[in-house]
């Protein structure tokens, strides 16, 4: 954890003191963390690669800002995470909605119907839940993705979203409720957890 | 037997509930709550699998392409905004300063100071007798509104400025 944090503080010195090499390792190190929020909460594809650089270089041009109060990772994610934020707002999409508004309108969210001849494609359930993700809230998608991929703490995304810690465990609980309900819906059990 | 809640199931595969034995003596004998935690299982693995994510090869090239089209800083460019603001403020003011009689403009000021207060008054008079017409319930009811409002409209500044000031 202190090594991660003099390593950031070093490459982030680097950077201001204008080594455009160092700007690199920083994109390198972090591109992953940024493709994973702004791909989780932009669906539109053709919009996805052009928030991401738009992210480093809002990250290049604030940087002499970045006072190491948080992680170097907690501070590019908030920035991704606000310009998905900015984008779908723009582009009115709605960021939040409930996910159980009540038990037998679960068709809010469509599920696709499994045909038997999809079925057999359809057997790897990772693939399946990725798919179910793609359906829910930008935000929900948005925890659930900091919390598992980018290995966030509670806190952590807290800090990264703005939003309170209670809301964080919510959306995180009710996201993956929402799965796996999805997963017993379309699969049998034992090939769910075979 | 109780059952575990999902919220539960999902705090003890998160590992936030550490060393719970009612938990992990639950999970050993209860056969449905067993298979809810295994499903979580397979949700969670669906959610670590790290695919799909790829950016397009060069990507860091294209940012630093970018960069150089890029205008240096925002807040040079803001900066220099409020200079230039400052300097036409002051210039504005000193012609102004230059070409206007001084007495009729304060003349002009004070009458203006004074038709408001006049207007306040009459206003803040107005609500009295209206209220007091109508009867207590109903100037309760206005001052709540008026709260209300106030409120309202400090909630939509505090969340506009939330927005946009986070938006770095």
């Amino acid at each position: 954890m202190e090594s991660e944090r003099s390593e950031s503080r070093l490459l982030v010195v680097e950077v201001l003191n204008g080594n455009p090499v160092a700007f690199e390792t920083l994109i390198g190190h972090y591109q992953k963390l940024v493709s994973h929020v702004v791909f989780r909460m932009v669906v539109n594809r053709s919009d996805r690669e052009d928030i991401c650089q738009e992210v480093f270089v809002k990250v290049y041009q604030n940087l002499a800002g970045f006072n190491f109060q948080c992680k170097l990772s907690t501070w590019i994610a908030r920035i991704a995470y606000n310009a998905c934020v900015n984008h779908l707002e723009k582009k009115r999409v709605p960021l939040l909605d409930d996910l159980y508004p009540e038990k037998n309108e679960l068709e809010k969210y469509p599920s696709n119907a499994v045909t038997p001849e999809c079925y057999a494609e359809e057997q790897d359930v990772s693939v399946r839940v990725r798919a179910e993700i793609e359906k829910m809230p930008a935000r929900f998608r948005a925890v659930v993705t900091m919390y598992h991929l980018d290995e966030m703490s509670y806190e952590e995304i807290a800090e990264v979203t703005g939003m309170p810690l209670g809301t964080v465990k919510s959306y995180l609980f009710r996201g993956r409720r929402l799965l796996k309900d999805r997963l017993t819906e379309k699969y049998r059990l034992e090939d769910i957890l075979k | 037997m109780r059952h575990l809640t999902d919220e539960q199931i999902q705090l003890y595969l998160d590992g936030e509930v550490p060393c719970d034995a009612g938990i992990e003596n639950h999970l050993q004998r209860c056969a449905i709550c067993q298979q809810r935690l295994q499903l979580y299982r397979a949700v969670c693995k669906g959610l670590e699998e790290d695919v799909g994510f790829e950016l397009a090869p060069g990507f860091a090239e294209s940012v630093m392409a970018r960069l150089a089209t890029t205008p240096e800083k925002e807040t040079q460019g803001s900066l220099l905004n409020l200079i230039l603001g400052i300097c036409g403020t002051v210039f504005t003011l000193s012609l102004a300063l230059y070409f206007l009689d001084i007495k009729t403009l304060t003349h002009g000021l004070v009458s203006f100071a004074a038709a408001s207060i006049r207007f306040a008054e009459l206003f803040v008079a107005s609500f009295k007798i209206v209220t007091t017409g109508l009867g207590d319930n109903v100037g309760t009811i206005l001052f709540t509104i008026l709260i209300l409002t106030v409120f309202a409209i400090l909630d939509r500044i505090l969340l506009r400025y939330r927005g946009g000031h986070l938006c770095l």
